[in-house]
């Protein structure tokens, strides 16, 4: 079994895509439709080994996501995905520590290779 | 270069058309019967002199014919008589005096500027056209510059008060005494308005000019004058005049900060519709990016998972469909569904367009001249959007003369080909390259440091919502001229 990533995106089409995209590279792919959902099933101790975070979504957005996993995972490595970049979200994004900053729509080989950047042990 | 007001054709409606006028068609001071000049001075001299000459005249004839005592009463009544009639003459001469004296104190202490104008060989010439059946002066004047330039040689400055020499700096009234066209800049459009209000008739007259001081600093003036209600009147016009130059200044920087307010609303107000705009398209995107690069990948694989591939590329389909609505979703927000649809009288809509685009047009030094052939039919359209037009292709042509040394002309043209309405904005520019004629029309194409480049594709996307066509073509004096049709 290949390492789990975590795929969080309100929009369920995308959501689908990079989890079959995800599988496609030979990782595990899980979706959650929200940043509360994600982090209630770490509450539940489910494992993960990447998350892959849209930014702009209802509730908790992908920045708040982030955030909330440096405090609580501090180790977790974070990707961030956007259909709407700004200079802004990305510093905020590298201050924060996430691995990857892509935007929306983005070549599956970069796709791929950032995520396994972020799943090389540390 | 002097800078003018933009003038328009009066909005009143146009005088009749009979080429020989009756009495009736004519204004009531072409008709009315010389009254004496102001203040008269001359005549009233005149009446006082006999007054006092003819019971002289009287008593010595009396005299003569009937010496005797009988005569010798009748001369006395004669000469008591002239002494009366002497000492009314006096006093009516000094309440004239002292009603000069009352003028002259009021005229020089007023404290707003005051001319005393002579134009006699203007009022002669209105008349004189309007007797001949000229009903339409300004457009006369417009095919007829130079007897427009020979009449205004001939208005003369009389006088003008103390306030306006104090006002101005002038050393004396010797620098302004004289013909009154050594103070209108060469592009005035202001006068010819004078003769119009004289053809009509009018009883006031009201507007806005840019005048050169004798000092040769420029001024914006606001002047008001009574129109004389008979010919001798045309002799003596008192013009006030108002400087308003301060006032314009600050309405300029008003008019500056609307238009950067605006514009920075515009590009906020752009920035968040493309940004929607590029979240609502690049979402299904990246799901078909996605789903189309992990079907490639599993049918790839030395045992292709045809499963797989066919649910990803049944995705594909499906968000192409959900990018498509979103474009067809947009398009039918901004497109035809917004229009308002109403009889549009576009001589009436490029005047108010010229008074939204008025201080951009000023700024620029450009003077706007509209001709429109008489009896045009209005077309069926949105007007704000036809308006909008009109204050895009005014603004592009004025900021195109903006560098240019001598005159920078805006005409507009209205007239009707068949079954469309033509209008033509044209300048006197340095024109578009044949070239570069195509690409003026597309989105972001600016020639403008910090021009957004959406103006003319915003107006040729409201002439196609109208059935209608926008071009660019050289204008016969080398400039820019854009033609647009409409539909009636």
């Amino acid at each position: 079994m290949g390492p789990v990533v975590a795929i969080v995106d309100d929009d369920p089409a995308v959501r689908a895509a990079l989890t079959r995209l995800v599988r496609s590279f030979g990782h595990q792919g899980t979706g959650f439709a929200s940043a509360e959902s994600l982090l209630h099933a770490l509450d539940a101790a489910e494992r993960f080994d990447c998350v892959v975070t849209d930014i702009q979504m209802p509730g908790l957005s992908g920045l708040h996501l982030l955030r909330a996993l440096r405090e609580q995972r501090p180790g977790l490595p974070v990707i961030l995905i956007t259909a709407y970049p700004s200079s802004s979200h990305r510093e905020r994004a590298a201050a924060l520590g996430a691995c990857a900053y892509l935007t929306k729509p983005f070549d599956a080989a970069e796709f791929e290779h950032c995520l396994a950047e972020a799943l090389k042990p540390a | 270069m002097g800078q003018v007001f933009s003038r328009w054709p009066s909005a009143a409606p146009p005088l009749a058309k009979d080429p020989r006028p009756g009495p009736e068609d004519l204004p009531a001071w072409m008709l009315a019967a010389p009254a004496r000049p102001w203040p008269g001075k001359a005549r009233d001299l005149t009446a006082a002199g006999l007054l006092v000459l003819a019971p002289a005249a009287l008593a010595a004839l009396g005299a003569a014919a009937w010496p005797g005592t009988a005569a010798i009463g009748l001369a006395l009544l004669a000469a008591a008589a002239a002494a009366l009639a002497g000492a009314m003459a006096a006093r009516t001469l000094a309440a004239l005096k002292a009603s000069e004296e009352r003028f002259a104190s009021v005229f020089e202490r007023a404290g707003i500027s005051l001319w005393r104008e002579d134009w006699s060989a203007a009022g002669a010439a209105v008349a004189a056209l309007r007797c001949a059946g000229v009903s339409d002066i300004e457009s006369h004047f417009a095919d007829h510059p130079e007897e427009l330039r020979a009449i205004l040689a001939k208005v003369l400055i009389k006088d003008v008060n103390a306030f306006t020499l104090e006002e101005t700096g002038a050393p004396d009234k010797s620098a302004y005494v004289g013909p009154l066209d050594r103070l209108l800049p060469p592009t005035d459009q202001t006068f010819v308005q004078w003769l119009v209000a004289f053809g009509r008739g009018e009883r006031h007259f009201r507007s806005e000019a840019h005048i050169a001081c004798p000092d040769g600093t420029e001024i914006d003036t606001l002047f008001t004058a009574r129109l004389p209600e008979n010919a001798a009147g045309f002799s003596d016009i008192v013009v006030a005049s108002l400087d308003i130059t301060e006032f314009k200044r600050a309405q300029a920087r008003l008019a500056a900060a609307e238009v950067k307010l605006a514009r920075t609303s515009r590009i906020m107000a752009f920035g968040a519709v493309s940004a929607s705009i590029a979240h609502e398209v690049n979402t299904p995107l990246a799901a078909i990016t996605a789903n189309a690069q992990a079907a490639l990948r599993w049918l790839k694989r030395p045992a292709p998972n045809v499963e797989e591939a066919v649910a990803a590329l049944e995705d594909v389909a499906s968000e192409a469909a959900r990018a498509r609505d979103v474009v067809a979703r947009t398009r039918s927000f901004f497109g035809e569904a917004a229009m308002e649809l109403v009889k549009v009288d576009l001589v009436r809509a490029a005047r108010e367009a010229n008074l939204f685009a008025e201080a951009e047009i000023r700024a620029k030094g450009a003077t706007v001249h509209l001709t429109a052939e008489p009896g045009l039919p209005p077309i069926t359209g949105d007007l704000v959007q036809i308006q909008q037009v009109f204050v895009n292709l005014l603004v592009n042509a004025a900021q195109a003369m903006a560098g240019c040394a001598g005159r920078r002309d805006i005409t507009v043209g209205l007239q009707r080909r068949g079954e469309v309405v033509c209008v033509t904005v044209s300048d006197t520019g340095p024109g578009i390259e044949p070239a570069q004629r195509a690409q003026v029309f597309e989105p972001f194409h600016s020639t403008k440091p910090g021009g957004m480049g959406v103006g003319l594709a915003i107006c040729r996307a409201c002439i196609d919502s109208h059935g209608g066509d926008l071009w660019v073509e050289e204008a016969p004096g080398g400039g820019a001229a854009f033609r647009f049709t409409l539909p009636i």
